[in-house]
């Protein structure tokens, strides 16, 4: 159990326990009653004011009390968990930041980031208040386009309807190819499922017919898995656990999954990158935070750290691949990253180092070198240019 | 504190700091209410008491049950409002213990790549908050709009968010900035200091001792007395309150008194034209450098500029900017929007000497920002979809905005297995190569040519010897497509390549 959250959350319980206002809001209604007898005691000639005089008095006293206890609960609040959230994130982050206030353009690019992310999400109508809002005008082709999207995705989500989403995909059947999706045989085979699912305890004729139209035309693709698909319609009635089944309950075919490939596939097919880029930056920035306060604590002990090429992060960040976007090769010679000013080059022997080192190693082109990574020697016209490239 | 609890609680601290500063205040409210009608009771007990007519004595009783009743009501309103705020902390305190949950169930195991699918949607909440948190903050920039309904509160309100950030608390300091800053109004902002007052000297004395919002307000309103030529006003206000700061910051303070007080002697009609004068005459100086009356002109303006500066409008942001830093202090609000800082964490962890600006977009960036560059049809001239770079520091979205970043820190390589290079230079990782060439379906090359699916499963068995052996020569006959230049090579021309 961590230390600061178990302070927090004893606080909250606390202060949240803490019924003195309730206290006082009570017996300030019996107060009121009291003055309320009172007036029909005078009315009826009793005109004796010990009661209200007393009631009062305990009011004075329990009001004072309880005022006491709320106020100390929020101070002990107050000072104990000023104390454990000591985190302040520019202490940590002290480099170059995004900044708006000074930099009206800036400002313009994070709204224009947000907009981007907002769309993708289909927040049409918050996005109506940006506009009016920011001044902003969004393209109106942009946002059919995001439109298109969501029905699909809300026929999907909210209907259990994948017609939509299938009618799309063969409309772009071979854009969908030729990024490397299977999308639209998904679709098709999760539309086989749920009406095999719909109609198990009868005839499976609904399935089989949609299999009938529909798989054909992914036959040479994925024969392998359709015929599992059909097979299982053979066993459904009889054997309940002959083990088949398994393809139907296929774990990447939550909806989740097929929710995150849909907005995925149809970014890319409109020339957008497939997650937000806004989005996606800042999980980075959730991953990448943990070093920077290490970097941080440790630099803070040993006082002297600070050694750096210019513009650039002293210290290493990890991140999953997922979020890794683009070839990195540290040349092995030299040890640096190569760049377009400094590319990879491919030496005959297939081993590839960087052109600065190549200049290097030739002594600026003129002299034949050995490969560093095996016997052969070569010279720097025998050298190839090379780019990696991420499909 | 790495990914832990904790971590999270760190960074969503103004989520516990804020409601304790409004429950602070509510509670103070509540006392004085108390207070007063303390003494009420006392005295009208008292007068009830000593009253003989029945008549005037249930008139008396009839005043205090109505005040009673009004008391009661107040205070039944303070109550809802202190329990609206602690129910925001209790939901809040469970937020994070499904964050604790996640983190106790898979700490050991779990990659960063696992957890980021697993949490996908706790962070695509934290996300949302953050985007929440910048609309709110930001909108003070947009003072015509602010009548209307925020568009963080809408998101908040849509995404069911809204208890999780005090939308309330942020906007109402963002009213008073709006006050002073585009209506000029001390008043608001001398009741908000004398509320405050406590807090305001800890800020003071935290921050930098030697300025204080309460003086800056008062020399504000004596610069605008002077302006308006109200004399009187303004020296009434030096002798009130700004002479009671000279104890705390002489130098400082006393600079600044001084340069207010030459403000009388001028009026802004004369500043104008001196300053306006000189800015006149400024081509004719270097003509006139010997000029003795030029530079008795230039010294004038030298001599009045910071005199200038006191009248300006700008000074106006300032105080604003001053007082928001003073309110998001005492309500533990972060005063750049979180937005902004992890945005920078991120980008410059993604951002490598790879980066570039995608050749599709427009080039130059002086030019509007628009919604043009996501309109741009990016297919290539055969009619496949070009390929995409995911990265999100390439993107239109970001590219530009993360220029000033620094670049992250790379000593790895992350290049995939298979690597194979077509003769353009172009390396691949070879099954994708492989998978693309196959699902390729432009019309501007014969189908046929590309290799089958089998074959390429064949193929991808007998990467070892590729390019080594050429026993495999039925593979010779089938082409493969460079899918970002559409090229077309032999199977042999091929080679595999080995990045050490």
């Amino acid at each position: 159990m961590s230390s600061a959250f178990k302070t927090v959350a004893e606080e909250v319980d606390k202060l949240a326990s803490n019924d003195s206002l309730e206290h006082i809001l009570a017996d300030s209604n019996s107060l009121l009653d009291g003055l309320r007898r009172l007036r029909n005691d005078v009315e009826n000639d009793q005109d004796d004011m010990t009661m209200i005089k007393t009631q009062f008095k305990s009011w004075n006293e329990n009001t004072l009390k309880h005022e006491k206890s709320i106020n100390k609960a929020i101070k002990g609040y107050s000072s104990k968990v000023d104390k454990v959230l000591n985190f302040n994130l520019s202490n940590v982050y002290t480099y170059q930041t995004v900044d708006v206030k000074s930099n009206p353009r800036s400002r313009k690019l994070v709204d224009r980031a947000i907009v981007m992310d907002l769309l993708r999400n289909g927040h049409f109508d918050v996005l109506e208040h940006i506009e009016r809002e920011r001044g902003i005008k969004i393209a109106q082709e942009l946002v059919d386009r995001f439109k298109q999207l969501n029905e699909i995705l809300i026929s999907f989500r909210e209907h259990d309807d994948l017609r939509p989403a299938i009618t799309w995909a063969a409309q772009h059947s071979d854009e969908l190819k030729s990024i490397g999706s299977d999308l639209e045989f998904n679709l098709h085979k999760l539309q086989f499922i749920k009406l095999y699912n719909q109609s198990r305890n009868n005839e499976p004729f609904e399935a089989y017919k949609y299999a009938r139209d529909n798989f054909p035309n992914f036959g040479t693709t994925h024969l392998d898995t359709i015929s599992k698909l059909l097979f299982t319609i053979m066993y459904s009635s009889s054997t309940p656990e002959c083990g088949f089944e398994n393809y139907l309950t296929d774990g990447d075919l939550s909806n989740e999954t097929f929710y995150n490939q849909i907005c995925q596939d149809y970014c890319s097919l409109i020339g957008l990158s497939s997650n937000s880029p806004l989005y996606n930056t800042l999980l980075t920035s959730y991953i990448a935070l943990p070093s920077f306060i290490k970097y941080h604590r440790i630099s803070k002990s040993s006082g002297n750290l600070n050694w750096t090429t210019t513009n650039e992060l002293p210290f290493e960040i990890n991140l999953p691949p997922s979020l890794q976007f683009h070839s990195i090769f540290i040349c092995p010679v030299s040890k640096e990253e190569t760049t377009s000013e400094n590319p990879p080059m491919v030496l005959p022997c297939h081993h590839i180092i960087s052109k600065d080192s190549l200049i290097k190693l030739s002594r600026n082109s003129v002299a034949n070198f050995k490969c560093p990574y095996c016997p052969r020697t070569t010279t720097i016209a025998q050298a190839v240019q090379a780019r990696f490239v991420n499909l | 504190m790495i990914h832990s609890v904790d971590f999270h609680l760190q960074l969503k601290q103004s989520q516990f700091r804020t409601p304790i500063e409004v429950l602070r205040k509510n509670f103070k409210s509540i006392q004085k209410l108390v207070e007063t009608h303390k003494s009420y009771c006392i005295s009208q007990i008292k007068l009830i008491e000593n009253t003989p007519n029945k008549k005037e004595k249930l008139d008396l009783i009839d005043a205090a049950i109505q005040k009673q009743e009004m008391f009661n009501y107040d205070i039944e309103r303070r109550v809802e409002e202190h329990n609206k705020y602690i129910s925001r902390l209790k939901i809040r305190l469970h937020k994070l213990k499904q964050f604790q949950t996640f983190y106790d169930d898979h700490k050991k195991d779990l990659s960063s790549e696992e957890a980021l699918t697993k949490y996908a949607s706790l962070y695509r909440e934290e996300i949302n908050l953050l985007l929440i948190d910048f609309l709110l903050k930001s909108s003070f920039m947009d003072q015509a709009h602010l009548d209307g309904q925020n568009s963080g509160v809408i998101l908040a309100k849509k995404l069911g968010l809204d208890n999780l950030i005090d939308y309330d608390v942020i906007l109402q300091g963002l009213e008073i900035y709006n006050e002073i800053r585009f209506h000029k109004n001390l008043k608001i902002l001398i009741k908000w200091c004398t509320e405050n007052k406590k807090s305001l000297k800890s800020i003071q004395d935290e921050n930098d001792p030697n300025s204080s919002l309460k003086f800056e307000t008062y020399f504000q309103s004596f610069i605008e007395h002077v302006k308006l030529g109200e004399l009187s006003k303004a020296l009434e206000i030096a002798s009130e309150y700004l002479v009671n700061f000279l104890d705390t910051n002489v130098d400082d303070n006393l600079y600044k008194i001084a340069s207010g007080a030459a403000l009388l002697c001028w009026n802004r009609t004369y500043l104008n034209d001196t300053i306006q004068l000189s800015l006149n005459r400024d081509h004719e100086r270097t003509s006139s450098f010997y000029d003795q009356s030029m530079n008795m002109v230039s010294q004038i303006q030298g001599n009045v500029s910071p005199l200038k500066e006191l009248l300006e409008e700008s000074k106006w942001s300032k105080l604003a900017d001053f007082f928001l830093f003073n309110y998001n202090s005492i309500y533990g609000i972060s005063q750049k929007p979180d937005l902004l800082l992890l945005l920078s964490v991120g980008s410059t962890a993604l951002k490598t000497r790879s980066c570039l600006r995608s050749s599709t977009l427009s080039q130059v960036s002086t030019n509007d920002i628009n919604f043009d560059d996501y309109l741009i049809d990016t297919r290539n001239k055969d009619g496949r979809p070009a390929i995409h770079n995911e990265c999100p520091i390439c993107s239109p979205d970001l590219y530009e905005l993360t220029h000033d970043i620094p670049f992250s820190h790379q000593v790895k390589s992350n290049i995939y297995d298979n690597p194979v290079m077509l003769p353009n230079g172009n390396i691949y990782q070879y099954d994708k190569l492989i998978s693309k060439s196959f699902n390729i379906s432009g019309e501007n090359f014969e189908r046929s040519k590309l290799m089958p699916m089998q074959l390429s499963k064949e193929l991808k068995d007998s990467i070892g010897i590729l390019g080594k052996n050429e026993s495999s020569g039925l593979l010779d006959n089938y082409e493969l497509l460079d899918p970002l230049t559409g090229e077309v090579f032999k199977r042999e021309q091929i080679t595999k390549v080995f990045p050490t």
